[in-house]
């Protein structure tokens, strides 16, 4: 999801948007909570739905909502993976276990999506969230569309280059690309530092 | 190498690449181990007094993905105060005269990431305070 769109689209007004950041975000935290420990299929699945349409309709623009359902599509395979054997192994059949397992995650994308990254900080910082959590979390968001801006600019050098080989070779200079964008990464990780002690950082955050 | 700058001066480093120019500068900041005797604003450079130091001289790096590493405008502005250990308010002021000196008042909330290149020069409201 473009982060253009997470950072312009999540102020616009909406019905979840006019309401205050600290009271949005306790309220999802409280529904979470009461969701994930309800007992009865109904009851679960009557809340989760009234949660995910009310948040669903607080995403106001329809290109949105298309990014939100890709990013939540996205989910579902990770989510899968890791709920689809547990279930098996306890001999849980059908699909109940995954979406029981995955609905919270869902909740959690949707949140993420109506809250605007900057609103969200905000509140972690009035819950008195260590200021290092809270600056961790703004590096991982300031550097995730680098990272991916970096990929998509090797994959077009490669591209450009006009490469044909065969689908495993293929395989194989994307991995070294991968590769490359990784040893980037480390090399800009050690450039910031150098960047925030000039600017007076001893370790601390503030 | 050996030379010195007076107050006042304009002073500028060139060379080819590789020739140590970046390495000279990091070291200036104290960010790179040296040999041999560094000395600014009279005092020694030795580890000890870096702080202060940092309060004093500004180094804007080449790449602006580095030198801008928080996610909004404001908050990479305030990022050099607070740390230097500067009051809230005070660094709500520091940011607000930073942005105006370099034109770019109001800036405060925008993403780091969507400057053009034109609007880079916030790396200068980096160092104004």
């Amino acid at each position: 999801m473009s982060h253009h769109r997470t950072s312009d689209l999540a102020d616009r007004p909406s019905f979840i948007g006019r309401i205050d950041p600290r009271l949005r975000f306790f309220s999802f935290l409280s529904a979470l909570v009461l969701i994930s420990a309800a007992r009865g299929r109904f009851l679960i699945g009557a809340a989760l739905s009234l949660t995910g349409v009310v948040l669903f309709s607080s995403v106001v623009s329809v290109r949105f909502r298309r990014s939100v359902l890709r990013a939540l599509l996205a989910l579902l395979p990770f989510g899968a993976f890791v709920i689809i054997p547990m279930s098996l192994s306890r001999g849980t059949g059908g699909l109940w276990p995954l979406m029981r397992g995955q609905s919270p995650l869902v909740l959690i994308v949707l949140f993420a999506a109506i809250m605007g990254f900057d609103k969200l900080r905000g509140v972690l910082r009035f819950l008195r969230i260590p200021p290092i959590f809270i600056s961790l979390l703004g590096f991982v968001y300031r550097y995730f569309f680098l990272f991916r801006e970096e990929l998509e600019k090797l994959d077009m050098a490669l591209r450009n280059r006009s490469f044909s080989g065969s689908r495993l070779e293929g395989w194989r200079l994307r991995a070294l690309l991968i590769g490359q964008v990784l040893l980037r990464s480390y090399r800009r990780s050690e450039e910031v530092y150098r960047a925030m002690v000039a600017r007076g950082y001893d370790g601390k955050a503030r | 190498m050996s030379f010195g700058v007076r107050k006042g001066e304009a002073f500028a480093v060139v060379g080819p690449n590789g020739s140590g120019k970046t390495t000279l500068l990091l070291s200036l900041m104290g960010l790179l181990k040296f040999r041999g005797e560094i000395r600014i604003f009279s005092q020694q450079l030795n580890g000890k007094g870096l702080r202060e130091l940092r309060k004093k001289i500004g180094f804007v790096f080449q790449d602006p993905d580095t030198r801008l590493f928080v996610p909004t405008v404001g908050e990479d502005v305030a990022f050099g105060p607070r740390q230097l250990g500067y009051s809230g308010e005070e660094t709500k002021k520091m940011v607000k005269e930073a942005l105006m000196a370099v034109g770019m008042e109001g800036y405060e909330r925008r993403f780091t990431h969507r400057l053009s290149y034109r609007e880079n020069k916030i790396a200068l409201a980096l160092l104004l305070f």
